[in-house]
């Protein structure tokens, strides 16, 4: 139920965000999709800190933090217009290029946390920290593939 | 070849340097799973660290042919030693040969700099190196691109480094990893003999090496 209602809000944000801000301003696509990295970082970094031992591990802090992440991550596509692609940012030239394979990866990070706050409902710590690394990956995969090097 | 087998690597060279190759494989896959993985990255990266230092105190303070004044030569005697690559003649070194020796430098300087500069850096998720707090994220970002680029330029310098051994295997009849195996060298002439030090300061070295890792990494 939950789930749904999740996946339910993340297309309505991806069709709200469509029709609603038809044009966004390249630099504000920009900010806004800074802003929504920066607040996935904001919850996984606890995570992964529970996940490598740092701090005690805590199911329902996790699961909290799942749950963030699995509401944000649909969010973060619109932040990537296309014609935001001169804008100045982090972004590879690589990204515009390849949007399809960008939107699939984008596709698949939701796909991803979706099925983490769902894993996370079950506070079984071994899966969570496994469906974590996976999670994981598909944000790495990205960077490393979308993401300037500083 | 030769009849003489002279003893050049001493123990502590050749488990510096095989330990050496396990942590940076080790290093390099684990920094390309990524993730939770990067702790363990950590973990390598400062038995680099530790690595390298013992290393370049053995230089100093390490037997004969393990001396930095032993096996660093000028560019006469490197551009001798290049003139002479191509041939099928064995080059017959004892130690390091002059081209040799500039290269144990290149490796060490790209590794300290590896290392270095790991200590700052950040992944974008959630692993930080252990004085990212004193730089902050700009600075972090910065000297994580220098990680990177400064990777490829290891794997370049180990690249060259592992080519030449294959060239003086192939081209040369030397068998240059079997040396670094057991530490004798076959030479068709004798050598000045490996002049030994006291076990005690591998020990001492080792230490200091382990202690200034563990101050530096809890700063």
């Amino acid at each position: 139920m939950k789930r749904a209602l999740i996946t339910l809000l993340g297309a309505g944000a991806l069709v709200g965000g469509v029709a609603v801000v038809a044009d966004p301003k390249p630099d504000d696509a920009v900010e806004y999709r800074q802003g929504i990295m920066m607040a996935l970082g904001w919850n996984v970094g606890p995570m992964g800190a529970m996940v490598k031992g740092d701090v005690p591990f805590d199911a329902g802090q996790f699961a909290f933090h799942a749950g963030r992440v699995a509401v944000l991550a649909p969010m973060a596509l619109e932040g990537f217009p296309k014609s935001s692609a001169a804008a100045e940012s982090h972004a590879l030239p690589a990204l515009w290029e390849n949007y399809a394979d960008f939107e699939d990866r984008m596709k698949k990070l939701e796909a991803s946390s979706a099925k983490l706050a769902e894993v996370a409902k079950s506070g079984d710590e071994g899966a969570m920290k496994s469906q974590f690394g996976e999670t994981v990956k598909v944000c790495k995969g990205c960077h490393d593939e979308y993401q300037e090097e500083h | 070849m030769g009849q003489h087998h002279v003893h050049v690597w001493d123990v502590p060279v050749r488990l510096f340097h095989w330990l050496l190759v396990m942590a940076v494989v080790f290093s390099w896959w684990s920094a390309e799973e990524g993730g939770v993985m990067l702790k363990y990255h950590m973990w390598s990266g400062y038995a680099i660290f530790g690595l390298v230092l013992f290393r370049v105190g053995w230089g100093f303070a390490g037997s004969s042919y393990a001396r930095f004044a032993s096996f660093v030569h000028g560019p006469r005697r490197v551009l001798a030693t290049l003139g002479e690559l191509f041939s099928a003649r064995p080059l017959a070194w004892a130690g390091h040969n002059p081209l040799g020796g500039w290269m144990v430098l290149a490796l060490l300087v790209s590794l300290a700099v590896q290392v270095a500069t790991g200590l700052f850096a950040n992944d974008d998720l959630f692993n930080e190196g252990p004085l990212y707090a004193h730089v902050g994220k700009d600075t972090s970002d910065w000297l994580t691109g220098v990680h990177h680029v400064n990777f490829t330029v290891l794997m370049v310098l180990a690249g060259v480094h592992v080519l030449a051994i294959v060239w003086h295997r192939l081209r040369k009849g030397e068998h240059l990893v079997r040396a670094m195996f057991t530490g004798r060298k076959q030479l068709p002439e004798a050598a000045e003999p490996l002049a030994r030090v006291g076990a005690w300061r591998v020990f001492v070295l080792a230490a200091v090496s382990a202690a200034i890792v563990a101050v530096i990494v809890n700063l």
